[in-house]
Parts: structure tokens; C-alpha cells; sequence
């Protein structure tokens, strides 16, 4: 198994996974001289202890290999991401191999022998593109500030769902940036010269809601003095974002839903519709299969919603970004303040990065607000911390959880730091090698994928 | 462009005499397999397998080097394996199998020429 960086850092991963050495070596020429990023697995269990850590954009399998075979492995990946597409190679596979792979959901079946030519033409049919990743792609994610593997890991699926039109549905709890993450989308997709539209379905009664988001014309009510375009036009080629759907009034849903299904809009009042085409994305702080469950949400529409979805993580499950999030936070009030530029002391460094965060990037972005105007000095001490964080620490995981969940996110980050260096990491962690390398196994994490990234 | 191309071919072309390397390996592993299958008279279903699954990766290799060839008469041979494994006579398998083990020797002993290809027997 190998991971390598190719020469451009914007180059595309594929993940190939074969129990033929020969297979996996050459192909990894083959995509290297087309300009991609290559890891290879020599099984399926290693492949999906990679997934991860390497985020590809594409994952080339063998159907027929020992223990998991090729199937097994695209079931496993499409519960691990929907989004990520899967290209099957066989030795001796027939037709009827081809059209159950196909109907499972793998975008392209190629039998041995391989060639170059045809590999790198599936490969580009499959993810779109040559080896490179699109500027606008690249520059769509730039402002997600991040430096871990969760948040590399998402934003790797938001690319990928951005270039279609499907509808997304991001849920995370308040404040973890889902509205950052449709805004990227946009930007990312094909429709990112079209407007992009955003509403909080939550944030209005039901009337006025429906008249922003479908419009009316003149006399449609009392005080609908003029006609109005509604918000699905005003998004036409672009984007339109739903925040907080789960709070839509049932009536609206039915209305949404229709919309949707055909592709045209009726404002409030009218008779006549016009052919609306605006990807939706949605987002919500609610489980909403619960509350489809309870009957407020309908459940034809939560499917419709529902096509590619995106979870975004809370802060705590992504600790590792909390110092560049802190820095970025600073230059922000530095910048709009003016205050002096201040830093966070050791200790307090600390303090943030252990903190519980149940109001995720949003109670950061305060909590640094706050030590940064209240500081007296240059270095914020860990007591000012300590008072921003006190009145939201009420939420305690099981021991055990805590735990496991700090262990996994301690090692990651020493890996980042490290670049992958064990023999630092351990000296750092103030273990043995040996010790270091049995506690990364517990976690099914790899040094070498931290490496050259 | 042309230096990114020729790097290409010399990388091929290592990848394929690193591959023709080990044909003589492969041969032996597989000729072994024959003997065990041979000696009991083809009843050892683990044998057979593991012979199959040999036969069956340079089946999928060989024509992905350039070897098309071999590629072919391994899955030709690799068919007549899994027809004993249905209940088929040993003969088409021996024969088979003769015919793979020369194309597969030719390969081995192949001798590279100098535009990076090798001569293909």
C-alpha cells in the first residue's frame, strides 16, 4: 500500500484496490501520467480503512478478490459516502456481473486485460475532468477554514455533489457552518455565475413565507400591492438555499414538493405557472426523519430533499481545526475591531481545544470575540476562557465515548502535525514507537496517509 | 510534453521488464500447482483452486504489459481449469496448459529491443 502525492497538490486521489500487485502497479502509472493522485489497497478491508484518511473522489475495485471481494467493498462505501463513485474491474466477469454492478450503483465496468487509454477515459467520464481539480472547485472551498481529516473529508464530498444538480440536504447541529457549506456548493457547481438565493424557512409566518418563496401577483392579499417574484425565480439558474426546513408549515411542503416534481412555480394569486430551474439545497438543525416520523414533516418531500445528503460535523468531532479556526477568528476581530493583535496563551490554547463547543464554530467565533475585547494584555490568559466557556458546559458524553473520541482526535492531530512522522509523534505523545504504532492500529489509522499532503 | 511522454514509456517499460521478471516465478508456482493436481488425479479441490486463482491473475495481468498473448492462453487455461472443477476431463487442461507454459517461457526469455518495447512472441 502506498500514498504518494503527485506533482500538482490540486491533483485528483483515486483509491485502487486490487489483490494483484501487477494491476495496482500499473494502473498506478497509468493515472499518475494522466495527472490524478493514486493510493493503493491491496484488499478491501485496507481500502476501507483508507477511505477515511485519503478522501478520493473515486475508488477503482476488482470485484474478485480474497475475503471482501469488490461488492462487499461497494456496499460498505456506499454507507460510508453515497456520493463517492466506484469504477469495477473484473478478470472474468460476464454481462450479467456488469448489469448487477451496474444496477448496485457503480458508474463503469471495465474487464481484464485493462488499457491505458480506456481506464483513463472511464475515469474521466466517472468524476468529470482531467487529473486536476477545477480552479473555481478549489477556490469554492478556500474560505472553509480547516486543517483535519473531517472537515478534508466533507468538503471532498461537497465538490463532488456540487457538480451535479441533485438536491442536498446538509444537517448539523446550530452553528456548524451549514450555510458556509451551501454557500461552497454554489460557488464549486456549474451554476456558480447564477444567483444564489438563501431563506430561513423558520424565521417567517407561513404566509409571508409563501409569498417569498413562490411570489404573488397584484390583489393576491391584503396588501400585496404589486406583483412580486418570488424567490424560486430569483434563483432561476442558481441556487436556491432552504435553511431550517424542517420548520416549514405543512401546506408549504405540499406546495414545495409540487415544485420540485415539475420544475414550474405558481405565485400566490395566479393562474399561470413559469418553468423554474433552481437546485435546492436545504439544511436543518432537526432530525427530520424523526419528524417525519412524528407526521410534522412530510415524507415524499424529505426523500426529494434528500438525494445527496451532506452531515456537517460538530465542532467538537473535528478538534483538530480548532487552532486555524482560532487564528482565522482573531485576524477577523483584529480586522474589525482593530484591536490590537492578540494571542491565545498556551494554556488557554488548550482550554479551547478541550472545550465542549455545544454551540460549535458560532460559540468559537464568540468566545474569541469576547477573550480578545476583555484581554488587557497581548497573550489571552486561560482564566478569560474560562469565564467565556462557563455558562454553555452542560453536556457530558459517556466516559468511555470521551475517551475514545479524545484519543482518535489526539493522535489525528499529532499525525497532522507530524506529517505523518511516527518517531516524532511518539516522542511527542511521550510513548515508544512500538507502544504508538498499537495505539494508531486501535483507531485504524495510518501514518502514511498523513504524509505528503 | 515530449519529456513527460518519454518519461512515461521508460516508466512502462521498467513496469513491464519488472513484470516480465517475474514470469519465470509465476511459471514455477503454477507448474508446481499442475504437479499437485496431477497427483491426485485432479481431486484436490483446494489445489485446483489455488491453481485457478494463479492462472487467473496473469490472465488479468499479462495483457495489461503488452503480453496479450499470454494473457489469452492463460485464460483459455484458466476456462479448462474451472471445466475440471465442473466435472471435465483432464485432457483440454493439460493441453492448455502446455500451450501457456511455451507462450509463457517465450515471454520470459523475450529480449527487450530499443524503442522500449519488447518483442511480443
Amino acid at each position: 500500500m502506498s500514498v504518494e502525492s503527485a506533482s500538482s497538490p490540486a491533483a485528483r486521489r483515486i483509491l485502487v484496490v486490487d489483490d494483484d500487485p501487477d494491476i495496482t502497479d500499473i494502473i498506478d502509472v497509468w493515472l499518475r501520467s494522466a495527472g490524478y493522485e493514486v493510493v493503493t489497497a491491496n484488499s478491501a478491508n485496507k481500502a476501507l480503512h483508507w477511505l477515511d484518511t485519503v478522501h478520493p473522489e473515486l475508488v477503482i475495485t476488482d470485484l474478485s478478490m480474497p475475503g471482501m471481494d469488490g461488492m462487499q467493498l461497494l456496499e460498505h462505501i456506499q454507507v460510508f459516502d453515497p456520493t463517492l463513485p466506484v469504477l469495477m474491474v473484473s478478470g472474468n466477469a460476464g454481462i450479467p456481473d456488469a448489469v448487477d454492478a451496474t444496477h448496485r450503483g457503480v458508474v463503469g465496468f471495465q474487464t481484464k486485460p485493462l488499457k491505458r487509454e480506456q481506464l483513463i477515459r472511464s475515469v474521466g467520464d466517472a468524476i468529470g475532468g482531467d487529473g486536476q481539480v477545477a480552479e473555481s472547485e478549489t477556490r469554492a472551498i478556500e474560505g472553509i477554514v480547516h486543517r483535519g481529516s473531517v472537515m478534508a473529508r466533507l468538503l471532498e464530498r461537497v465538490r463532488r455533489a456540487a457538480r451535479g444538480s441533485s438536491t442536498i440536504m446538509i444537517e448539523g447541529e446550530s452553528g456548524t457552518g451549514k450555510e458556509l457549506l451551501a454557500r461552497a456548493i454554489h460557488r464549486a457547481s456549474p451554476r456558480r455565475d447564477q444567483p444564489f438565493v438563501a431563506i430561513n424557512c423558520g424565521a417567517m409566518p407561513e404566509p409571508l413565507l409563501e409569498s417569498e418563496l413562490f411570489g404573488h401577483v397584484k390583489g393576491a392579499f391584503t396588501g400585496a400591492a404589486s406583483t412580486r417574484q418570488g424567490l424560486f425565480q430569483a434563483a432561476d439558474g442558481g441556487t436556491l438555499f432552504l435553511d431550517e426546513v424542517g420548520d416549514m408549515p405543512l401546506s408549504l411542503q405540499v406546495r414545495l414538493l409540487r415544485v420540485l416534481q415539475d420544475g414550474r412555480v405558481r405565485p400566490v394569486g395566479s393562474t399561470e405557472e413559469f418553468p423554474v430551474d433552481a437546485r435546492v439545497v436545504t439544511a436543518s438543525h432537526r432530525d427530520l426523519e424523526d419528524l417525519v416520523a412524528q407526521g410534522s414533516f412530510r415524507e415524499d418531500l424529505y426523500y426529494r430533499l434528500n438525494v445527496v445528503p451532506i452531515q456537517a460535523p460538530a465542532l467538537r468531532e473535528r478538534r483538530e481545526d480548532i487552532p486555524a479556526l482560532v487564528e482565522h477568528f482573531l485576524d477577523d476581530v483584529h480586522g474589525r475591531l482593530g484591536e490590537g493583535r492578540r494571542r491565545f496563551a498556551p494554556a488557554a490554547m488548550d482550554r479551547l481545544l478541550a472545550a465542549p463547543w455545544p454551540g460549535n464554530i458560532r460559540q468559537l467565533a464568540n468566545v474569541v470575540e469576547q477573550c480578545v475585547v476583555l484581554s488587557t494584555s497581548t497573550v489571552i490568559p486561560v482564566h478569560l476562557v474560562e469565564r467565556a466557556l462557563k455558562h454553555r458546559e452542560d453536556r457530558v458524553e459517556p466516559f468511555d465515548t470521551a475517551v475514545r473520541g479524545f484519543e482518535r482526535q489526539y493522535l489525528v492531530r499529532l499525525l497532522s502535525m507530524t506529517g505523518g512522522n511516527v518517531s516524532r509523534a511518539a516522542r511527542l505523545a511521550g510513548r515508544n514507537r512500538t507502544d504508538f504504532y498499537n495505539i494508531l492500529r486501535r483507531h485504524d489509522l495510518e501514518a502514511a496517509a498523513f504524509r505528503s499532503r | 510534453m515530449t519529456r513527460v511522454k518519454d518519461d512515461l514509456q521508460a516508466q512502462l517499460h521498467a513496469l513491464r521488464e519488472r513484470y516480465r521478471d517475474t514470469l519465470p516465478a509465476k511459471r514455477t508456482l503454477i507448474s508446481s500447482l499442475m504437479d499437485e493436481c496431477r497427483q491426485s488425479a485432479w481431486r484436490n479441490a483446494t489445489t485446483i483452486d489455488a491453481l485457478r486463482e494463479s492462472v487467473h491473475r496473469l490472465a488479468g495481468s499479462a495483457g495489461s504489459y503488452d503480453m496479450e498473448t499470454l494473457g489469452a492462453a492463460a485464460a483459455l487455461f484458466e476456462a479448462q481449469i474451472r471445466g475440471v472443477l465442473e466435472g471435465n476431463g483432464t485432457w483440454a487442461v493439460e493441453q492448455a496448459f502446455a500451450e501457456f507454459a511455451t507462450i509463457l517461457d517465450a515471454h520470459a526469455a523475450a529480449t527487450p529491443v530499443e524503442d522500449g518495447n519488447t518483442t511480443e512472441q
